[in-house]
């Protein structure tokens, strides 16, 4: 592991870098990795025809798995400069990047918008 | 001074000289032949005789400009590889937008307008072999135009008994299987289970 900063060593994004681009995409590789093993959890501890006990263990296993393995930890960012607000889903870029962008024309089809 | 004089009358002359070859050649044979006459007129079709739909091509562009005229030119192709087609129908238009903040910090009141319209147009194939759609298909995919996607769903008939067929080709075999999250999820559920620490909880109970 070395000097690598997260518990698991992954690859880094092909985007805008920072310290919290890294860091959302760290969880958002653990939360792929671990999507499996979650949805098992839940659905063992969900059962209700299982023994409660069985359903309990599932329950405990679950809160004990890490933070960074949650998808509600994930936020969306801006490939270009990183920000974490007001990302417009269908580019992942933030307002002023897109603005940008699409007034440069570098965006295909997107136009001022007259109606 | 000198350079416009001779330039001007080249350029005359090469404009006679083009006009004058159409002319020669509408004196001389009357008319253009038949197939480039037809480049002037909308495009050509073959009847629809048995009603079998074969393919549907679905083009896609942010400009309807190239659009039409990449399914104009579709059309011809399969009217001369003696398609039967329909089309191009037009398909709802897609209209996004999106408006910004103009500026990048405060002055929230002033926004800017952004959209982007996605064009659609339908081309529909009846009554044609697989072969010659195949061929149609790479021939447009060959001259393909900027900006225009191409999206083809291919209709095939099978027999009653295709079912029974694919269950004993060696095609489909434990390997080529995919899996969908839900039957991924399944296993690992029956593999955590069969785990001793949730073993004992069930053994307890039943």
């Amino acid at each position: 592991m070395g000097n690598f900063r997260f518990p698991v060593k992954v690859k880094l994004p092909s985007t805008f870098l920072n310290a919290r681009v890294i860091r959302d995409n760290f969880k958002r590789q653990q939360v792929a990795e671990h999507e499996v093993t979650t949805k098992a959890l839940k659905y063992i501890a969900r059962n209700t025809t299982l023994p409660p006990r069985a359903r309990l263990e599932a329950q405990l296993r679950l809160s004990t798995m890490p933070n960074y393995t949650r998808m509600t930890q994930v936020r969306n960012r801006c490939v270009e400069t990183g920000h974490a607000r007001a990302v417009l889903s269908d580019f992942r870029l933030c307002r002023t990047q897109f603005r940008e962008l699409a007034r440069n024309g570098s965006l295909p089809g997107v136009k001022k918008g007259v109606w | 001074m000198l350079r416009t004089s001779i330039s001007s009358p080249l350029r005359q002359f090469f404009r006679f000289q083009s006009t004058g070859a159409v002319s020669e050649a509408t004196g001389s044979a009357k008319q253009l032949p038949i197939n480039v006459e037809a480049v002037y007129h909308a495009p050509l079709k073959n009847p629809i005789t048995h009603g079998d739909l074969i393919a549907d091509v679905q083009l896609r562009s942010y400009d309807h400009e190239n659009l039409d005229f990449y399914a104009d030119f579709m059309l011809r192709a399969g009217f001369y590889l003696g398609m039967p087609l329909t089309g191009p129908k037009p398909l709802p238009t897609r209209r996004e937008r999106w408006t910004v903040i103009r500026s990048p910090f405060a002055q929230a009141k002033s926004k800017e307008n952004f959209e982007r319209h996605t064009h659609k147009r339908l081309i529909r194939v009846w009554d044609t072999n697989p072969e010659v759609v195949e061929l149609w298909l790479s021939y447009i995919a060959k001259h393909s135009i900027a900006g225009v996607g191409i999206k083809c769903n291919l209709y095939q008939k099978e027999g009653v008994k295709l079912q029974e067929a694919l269950a004993q080709s060696s095609l489909l075999t434990e390997e080529h299987k995919s899996q969908s999250l839900d039957e991924v999820v399944g296993e690992k559920v029956l593999e955590l289970l069969d785990n001793e620490a949730f073993k004992k909880h069930i053994v307890e109970k039943s």
